[in-house]
């Protein structure tokens, strides 16, 4: 049963009106990843391949991990912070299937977040990670999809489970593999009479 | 990309062997796999010819069985036996195919099973019809020969 990792990318956490921040370029010092936040219209982009997308609810993956059923998915999340101490925010890790119909989860976990205090002029990043196992048998090759929703906490970062405070999510991040079987070199050895 | 199933015709060495109609076949073959969990695969094997270029089976002499294939991360040689007989099959040389129906799986070699034809009921019981029709005849011969003692 093989670990596999991949890491998400929440631009900022908002807290109400604890948290504030200027139009202008962020980059989360654990990914890397650039961000331009417009003020006006409360609004973050990703900038990837020099273009800027609107960060929304579900994103193209910046890579994708290929998994067996079997094997076990490190997911590790970050986000920018500035604000006052926060114990208990809910969260719901998933790994499931985006379509039509939205996201249909199949395997998840309900971790609770505490996130240390910052009550300087900078935001800090905040990283958290969780290990997802995919079942043995009965894997799809279309739970390739994966999100993190949080809301709740003290103080309450606002949402529910059903409208969550922050919720991101990443479409064909994973890739399954070893569902079916692969064969090959296939060989006739010998044939007798008995 | 995910896995999928695949053809592989590799190039083989058989030698041809000679059967007769009726005769039980065993063939050895194998593979390498890989499965993420527990499966298995239907594997069938028997006789083929070509008619107008197109591969015909044997269906009557196919045999099959069922391979069991734990799950294997990494290529995993797999080796196992088909049985077949071969049954309503003409005199002739044929192909050996063994295939996983279902799948474009298949590995095959032509004119390795030279068939001859199985005896007929008079190649059977004919030598005993001789015995018998002899045996006849002396009996009707015996008294003769008393008579020609005497």
């Amino acid at each position: 049963m093989a670990l596999k990792t991949l890491e998400l990318d929440l631009g900022a956490l908002e807290v109400g009106a604890l948290q504030t921040y200027a139009t202008g370029w962020y980059r989360n010092t654990v990914t890397g990843q650039y961000y331009y936040y417009d003020a006006s219209t409360n609004q973050w982009y990703v900038y990837t391949a020099g273009l800027l997308y609107a960060l929304g609810y579900m994103n193209p993956a910046p890579k994708t991990v290929s998994l067996s059923p079997g094997d076990k998915l490190k997911i590790t999340i970050s986000f920018q912070y500035r604000g006052p101490a926060i114990t208990g925010v809910l969260s719901r890790w998933a790994i499931g299937v985006y379509g039509a119909l939205g996201f249909t989860e199949k395997v998840w976990a309900t971790p609770t977040i505490d996130i240390p205090a910052n009550l300087t002029s900078t935001p800090v990043t905040v990283t958290k990670e969780v290990t997802l196992q995919l079942p043995a048998t009965g894997v799809g090759t279309d739970w390739n999809d994966i999100y993190v929703k949080m809301w709740g906490g003290t103080p309450d970062i606002g949402g529910s489970e059903q409208s969550p405070a922050q919720l991101f999510g990443y479409e064909n991040a994973l890739e399954i593999i070893g569902v079916q079987v692969s064969i090959t070199d296939f060989k006739i050895l010998d044939f007798v009479k008995v | 990309m995910d896995s999928s199933l695949q053809v592989a015709f590799a190039p083989l060495a058989l030698d041809p062997k000679e059967f007769a109609a009726g005769d039980k076949v065993r063939v050895t073959a194998s593979f390498l796999y890989t499965v993420a969990a527990d499966t298995s695969v239907t594997v069938q094997a028997g006789p083929y010819h070509y008619i107008l270029s197109v591969l015909d089976r044997i269906g009557a002499s196919f045999g099959s069985t069922t391979v069991s294939l734990p799950r294997a991360l990494t290529p995993t040689e797999k080796q196992f036996t088909v049985d077949f007989t071969l049954k309503d099959i003409a005199a002739g040389t044929y192909g050996l195919l063994v295939e996983i129906p279902g799948t474009d799986l298949a590995v095959k070699q032509d004119d390795v099973l030279i068939v001859s034809a199985a005896p007929s009921m008079m190649d059977m019981i004919g030598p005993l019809l001789v015995l018998g029709l002899m045996a006849a005849m002396m009996g009707m011969m015996a008294p003769t020969m008393q008579e020609g003692i005497e």
